[in-house]
């Protein structure tokens, strides 16, 4: 798939985001979320985000973006007929791109969103989207979009990229235990998370402070959403989500021991074979017999890694949990910021014990 | 200049998108850029098939006669949909509206003196622009609302505690100004007191007293808190236990 792909160290150490792109990739993930699009083809809301790289100041300004196209499922399975479609979608891509330059926005592409639940969708498929796009260009980076989390009441959009080891490794495609572990690559630096900045132009000033004076938008705008303490369901599914993932993890890590002890065993076994041809061969030229060869024992297959991807999973999987685990962590810790203040506010009316070891729920059986 | 997208509902017209397109105003000569124009309608559709073009969009300040072609070309170029509507997003930034940047719609109408041949003229109705948006994008705004204050323009994005920090004390600062109305009123009529208000005050009242009762309070508290904490708890046995499992994988 990937012939030698210079890979060079990206320079950018933090992201401009330009509130136009903000309000675009809300407003794409939103409405299809509104449609229900995705409960029917999987959340893969994702689009291109284009824009500039300033290496002087270290960092990447996006300043635009449009959404690609959903992946309609192949109804005929027919080779001919992907190829073709991927062609399309390039060929999409590129029109947008020339039509934009026309209209003298950035036509660089400097990456891709995507929207996931609870900020933790990383899977094979996007590995291999970020090593295709940082191949283009060693600055791009992914968007990653967290839709629950803005319902919520807080913008939640975090950038990520491969970091230099984990290019190296995907550049081969090549996951093998011993690279990895060569490569001291771990689920924490396998992906470098960009801090975002947003900025909006004068005239966005202008049309915010507009909009804050239309009687339309002061009332929706005061939201109290973030407030709110019912995100019980959200924080189940979380965890839920968190459960999967762990149980994957556990099958990646029983499959490496497995693979590890039969290593051993054969490297042990090919060893002493190999020694005992060694003595063989001795005792054959004392005679003066040919020597055996030692083809037939090199031969003897190595063991192989059972999963797909050797390593991979088991990363992908960690840092997923990892992501996911960050959402827990913070929406329990601020709901329960939310429930001291809801208590303060209620204090003189609160009579009783503030004892909360007593719990008032009864064990149901 | 552009073109807007978006769908009709119920008597009103929905924008949802908008993309600007090239055109040329030099002296006499009109011109767009349509086959741009067609192009990006159908790209669009395919990430967004519910829109279509609704309209377009100019950015002056006056309403001149170049408008009255541009709207023909439109009306000519979606033949299917009845209405096709304009909003000027003005910017002038002088003259009499040096602070604002009003955004207004139109709806063209033909007008002329009845029983001529044909219509003399056209009317272009105003219409009334609202904005409506999804939860998340307020949330976006609200952030970005923060930009105004900043001197570089900048906003970053916020935790959690940051924004709960923000929105009491801008709770408090109301609950402050609303004490002070009140005072205000009691105190010999100082203030005029207006029943609607007073009526609001004392629906939240009632509401609060209702829902917060000390016992049902005491029991949400307890549960939840729980609940919580245990989460957080398993959510962090969860990260050390990756950690852990990293040191060993890797030693």
């Amino acid at each position: 798939m990937s012939t030698a792909v210079t890979i060079t160290a990206p320079s950018v150490k933090h992201i401009l985001l330009d509130s136009l792109v903000v309000m675009k990739i809300v407003k794409h993930v939103d409405s299809e979320l509104h449609a229900g699009i995705s409960e029917v083809s999987g959340d893969a809301c994702a689009g291109v985000l284009t824009g500039l790289v300033f290496l002087e100041d270290s960092r990447l300004e996006i300043t635009n973006c449009f959404p690609t196209v959903r992946n309609e499922p192949v109804i005929d399975d027919d080779a001919n007929a992907a190829q073709q479609y991927e062609e399309q979608k390039q060929q999409e891509m590129l029109d947008m791109l020339r039509k934009f330059r026309t209209m003298n926005i950035d036509y660089e592409i400097v990456g891709f969103y995507q929207s996931h639940q609870f900020g933790a969708g990383f899977s094979h498929d996007l590995v291999e989207s970020m090593f295709d796009y940082q191949a283009m260009g060693p600055e791009n980076v992914v968007l990653i979009y967290d839709p629950i989390k803005t319902r919520q009441g807080q913008l939640s959009i975090r950038a990520w990229r491969l970091s230099t080891a984990a290019l190296d490794l995907a550049s081969k495609n090549d996951w093998r235990p011993e690279l990895v572990k060569s490569a001291g690559l771990t689920y924490q630096n396998m992906f470098e998370e960009l801090p975002i900045i947003i900025k909006s132009s004068y005239l966005n000033n202008v049309l915010m402070s507009e909009l804050a004076l239309s009687k339309s938008y002061s009332s929706d705008k005061y939201s109290t959403r973030h407030f709110d303490l019912g995100s019980k369901k959200s924080l189940e599914k979380s965890v839920r989500a968190m459960m999967a993932n762990v149980d994957e993890l556990n099958k990646s890590i029983q499959s490496l021991t497995k693979y590890t002890i039969d290593k051993q065993r054969h490297d042990n076994m090919v060893f002493s074979l190999t020694q005992k041809r060694q003595q063989e061969n001795e005792s054959r030229l004392a005679r003066g017999d040919p020597p055996l060869p030692m083809d037939d024992i090199k031969r003897i297959k190595a063991p192989q890694l059972q999963t797909r991807n050797g390593l991979l999973d088991e990363l992908l999987a960690s840092f997923d949990t990892n992501a996911l685990a960050d959402f827990s962590k913070t929406v329990t810790s601020e709901n329960i910021t939310k429930l001291f203040i809801a208590e303060a506010v209620a204090e003189e009316k609160v009579v009783g014990t503030k004892d909360r070891t007593l719990s008032s729920v009864s064990s149901t059986r | 200049m552009g073109t807007l997208m978006g769908y009709y509902e119920k008597g009103s017209i929905q924008v949802t998108n908008c993309f600007a397109i090239p055109f040329n105003e030099s002296n006499d000569d009109l011109e767009i850029d349509d086959q741009f124009n067609q192009q990006m309608i159908s790209a669009l559709k395919k990430t967004s098939p519910n829109e279509q073009p609704v309209g377009w969009f100019l950015t002056t300040s006056d309403i001149t006669s170049s408008c009255l072609i541009y709207h023909d070309y439109y009306v000519v170029s979606s033949p299917k949909h009845r209405h096709v509507m304009i909003i000027r997003l003005i910017t002038p930034f002088s003259g009499d509206m040096t602070k604002r940047m009003p955004v207004r719609a139109y709806l063209r109408s033909k007008a002329g003196i009845p029983g001529a041949a044909g219509p003399h003229c056209a009317i272009f109705n105003p219409l009334r622009v609202e904005l409506a948006a999804f939860p998340g994008e307020l949330v976006a705004m609200q952030l970005m609302e923060k930009a105004l204050d900043s001197r570089r323009r900048e906003a970053t994005l916020e935790s959690g505690l940051e924004q709960l920090e923000v929105s009491t004390a801008q709770m408090i600062e109301w609950l402050e100004r609303m004490l002070s109305y009140v005072e205000g009123v009691n105190k010999d009529g100082e203030k005029p007191g207006d029943a609607q208000i007073g009526r609001q005050l004392m629906d939240i009242v009632t509401s609060s007293s209702n829902n917060m009762q000390p016992d049902k309070l005491d029991a949400l508290v307890k549960n939840t808190l729980r609940d919580y904490v245990m989460v957080s708890y398993l959510a962090k046995l969860t990260q050390t236990q990756l950690q852990v499992h990293e040191r060993l994988v890797s030693a």
